[in-house]
């Protein structure tokens, strides 16, 4: 046995357990100096509101979600909701890019999957679903990530990116690699007239 | 070819006797030939000579006639008779007629001779006999006109030319006379030589039975010789093996003729019979020797055997004195094992407190087994808690998850309330941190909780692994309480195997006295033992000598 290796003190192993069960304890009651830190830091952030209001342009809100290897995004004053993706009823007859429809709080809403139409690869089985404020379809994404403030002078033209879509749908390119998609350029897709008939 | 000797004997005789039956027929149609030649002779020459006789006697009857006739012509001329001679006359005609008959029978009869006869030469003789017959008749027909002319001469009474005429008819007969005795020469002549062919015929027969005769006797001579020449050699060869093997050399081989006869078998069974004999000598001879050895053999033992006699008186003395040694070892060897019984009593009580101290630590293992099982147990439930704690770790990350989502879903709603939404962006970009962080302290948790539950595992693992150890002590001095108590059963044996054995002692000393008291009967019959060897060696003595007189004899067979 390990006894007979090395002699266990089973006073230092009680000493461990209670320091133990003293650190539990102070995790249920968290320290003083700990939350204060943390309320002086989400003050500071609140405070900072106004400076940006001042600015030259207001930033666009855009919504960041992974498609592929890619990431894109859309502002968030085309979206009206963001939904986890938990399957969909398909539609008989309807093209390849129409995934089917949902119902999305007593509303059935048609979902379409974006990766194929700005013609990618098929997405995974997880996924969100961005319903858009016009017409109310669905757009199947990848994962949603964050809010980002985009500067309307930090976009750059889509020719000069280089990117392999088609271009019409590219409204521009944020740095740090955001391809900031034009919604309204998305639903002239024939697409949207099929499953909004 | 098979022949045996019997058929052989048969088969000569049978050529003997048709020899014989030949000659014998042979001789007789010889004989026959001879008869038929005599009577053939007798026959035609006596037949001829009686017509000659008859042709004769005919002639002196005409001659009478004639002369009566004469004398009856005179006598009328003279008148004293008156006598009529034609009579006489006719007669004589008649008479003359029959011999001319005779005549011409004869001559026929040569003329038939004359074509078969039976030699040339009597041909010949039969021909010159039928000459003379027909110039008898010549004659008698001269004589015939001649007397026909007297006769009328006398009736016309003519005498004196009658008588002058008689010469004439004299010199007729005379002339007659001599052909008829010329013809009886001849037919003596005829005679004579058939006598001769007879006897050349005899001479004939008797020289060419003769020969007949001495090819018979050759050939029977001949196949006599054979027969004693197949049988009598290879007898004389037979003979002399069996004299050699009655002289004792049985070496040889009696040959044995190829073809499978009587002497064949005869030798095929003096060959067997000497090799049975040969077989039985060399038997004999090798049991002969074999009996030599084994007497001399007897002899030597025998000879040993008295001297191991004396060895064995001596040997028994000291056997004696080492049995009274035994048994006064014995004596000791019986307080020696007294002495070990007793120490093995004590070994015996000091082995039952073993085997209590072996109980103690077996029912101390047990306890030690029941508690690590115990801790074992306090662990799993430990891991279940575990189990618990995680499940509520997934349900805080599902409601940061759901949280991240309210706040992308606020700020959405911010941002389409337009500037009069832009505090409420703030507050909902503050709530999507929130849940971030919340997510990334349930990452931290679990990641935790994961190495808490392997090192619960390995705890689990460690304590069965404990509990296999106490289970494999348990079983170890299981073993050790078996073999400590047949340990103690043994030297519980081993006290009683002493207390037999010093039993045992004991009686052996009381068998030993017995012993001592039976070398005393076997040192006497030793030393009858040694009188009775030194008469079985003068036997054995008298037996060698005898199987060398058996093998002298039995040497005088060569094999």
């Amino acid at each position: 046995m390990n006894a007979r290796r090395k002699e266990i003190d089973w006073e230092e192993v009680r000493a461990r357990l209670r320091q133990g069960e003293m650190a539990l304890e102070r995790v249920s009651a968290p320290d003083p100096q700990k939350v204060e830190a943390v309320y002086r830091r989400r003050a500071a952030q609140l405070a900072g509101r106004p400076a940006r209001a001042g600015a030259v342009s207001p930033p666009l809100s855009v919504l960041a979600f992974s498609l592929g290897e890619e990431r894109y995004g859309i502002e968030l004053t085309a979206l009206a909701e963001v939904a986890p993706f938990a399957g969909c009823t398909p539609l008989p007859g309807a093209s390849p890019e129409a995934l089917g429809v949902v119902n999305a709080r007593g509303e059935v809403r048609p979902v379409v999957d974006l990766a194929r139409l700005i013609g990618l690869p098929e997405g995974g089985a997880s996924g969100h679903v961005l319903f858009l404020r016009r017409e109310g379809a669905g757009l199947r994404v990848g994962r949603v990530e964050e809010v980002r403030q985009v500067r309307p002078e930090e976009l750059t033209a889509p020719g000069e990116g280089g990117v392999d879509l088609p271009i019409r749908c590219v409204k521009g390119l944020v740095p740090k690699t955001l391809i900031l998609l034009d919604i309204e350029a998305i639903l002239e897709h024939p697409i949207f007239r099929e499953v909004l008939a | 070819m098979n022949v045996t000797i019997g058929q052989k004997i048969l088969i000569g005789f049978g050529v003997v006797v048709a020899l014989t039956l030949g000659l014998g027929w042979y001789g007789l149609s010889k004989l026959a030939e001879v008869r038929e030649i005599t009577f053939a002779v007798v026959d035609r020459d006596f037949k001829a000579m009686e017509s000659l006789r008859e042709i004769g006697a005919s002639r002196d009857a005409m001659k009478v006639l004639r002369e009566r006739a004469l004398n009856v012509h005179l006598l009328r001329r003279a008148g004293l008779t008156d006598q009529d001679p034609t009579p006489f006359q006719e007669a004589w005609f008649r008479d003359q007629e029959r011999t001319q008959g005779m005549l011409a029978e004869l001559e026929a009869f040569c003329a038939e001779r004359e074509r078969a006869g039976l030699s040339p030469q009597r041909g010949v003789q039969w021909g010159r006999l039928r000459q003379t017959v027909r110039e008898t008749q010549e004659a008698l027909k001269e004589s015939a006109v001649e007397n026909r002319l007297q006769f009328d001469l006398m009736r016309r009474g003519d005498l004196s030319q009658v008588i002058a005429r008689r010469e004439a008819l004299e010199r007729l007969r005379q002339t007659f006379d001599d052909r008829v005795d010329s013809g009886a020469r001849l037919v003596q002549e005829l005679l004579e030589g058939g006598k001769l062919l007879v006897a050349s015929a005899h001479e004939e027969a008797k020289f060419s039975t003769l020969v007949a005769l001495a090819v018979v006797v050759a050939l029977g001579i001949a196949a006599s010789l054979m027969i004693q020449r197949s049988i009598a050699r290879p007898l004389a060869t037979f003979m002399q093996f069996v004299e050699r093997v009655g002289q004792g050399d049985l070496t040889g081989r009696a040959a044995v003729s190829g073809n499978g006869d009587e002497l064949g078998r005869l030798g095929q069974g003096l060959n067997e019979m000497v090799a049975g004999l040969k077989e039985v000598a060399g038997q004999t001879r090798a049991v002969t020797g074999n009996l030599n050895s084994a007497a001399a053999e007897i002899l030597a033992s025998t000879q040993q055997q008295a001297a191991s006699a004396a060895e064995q008186v001596a040997a028994v003395q000291q056997t004696t004195t080492t049995v009274e040694e035994i048994t006064q070892s014995g004596a000791q060897v019986s307080e020696r094992a007294r002495q070990v019984a007793t120490a093995s009593e004590a070994t015996v009580t000091a082995s039952q407190a073993g085997m209590q101290a072996v109980r103690d630590i077996n029912r101390a293992m047990e306890a030690i087994r029941e508690q690590a099982e115990a801790v074992a147990e306090n662990i799993v439930a430990l891991s279940e808690r575990t189990q618990a704690v995680g499940e509520i770790v997934a349900t805080v990350r599902d409601i940061a998850e759901q949280s991240n989502l309210l706040a992308l879903n606020a700020a959405i709603e911010a941002a389409a309330a337009g500037e009069q939404g832009r505090s409420f962006s703030v507050v909902a970009g503050e709530m999507k941190n929130l849940a971030d962080q919340a997510r990334d302290a349930t990452v931290q948790v679990r990641t935790i909780l994961e190495e808490i539950q392997r090192g619960i595992n390995s705890s689990v693992m460690l304590t069965e692994e404990a509990v296999k150890r106490v289970e494999g002590g348990r079983q170890q001095v299981g073993v050790a309480e078996g073999t400590i108590g047949q340990m103690a059963g043994s030297i519980q044996e081993g006290v009683q195997t002493f207390q037999q054995i010093v039993a045992a002692v004991n009686q052996q000393q009381i068998g030993f006295e017995q012993v001592t008291q039976a070398l005393k009967n076997i040192s006497l019959a030793t030393e009858q033992t040694a009188s009775g060897t030194r008469q079985l060696e003068r036997a054995a003595a008298d037996l060698n000598a005898l199987g060398q007189q058996l093998q002298k004899s039995v040497e005088r067979y060569r094999t």
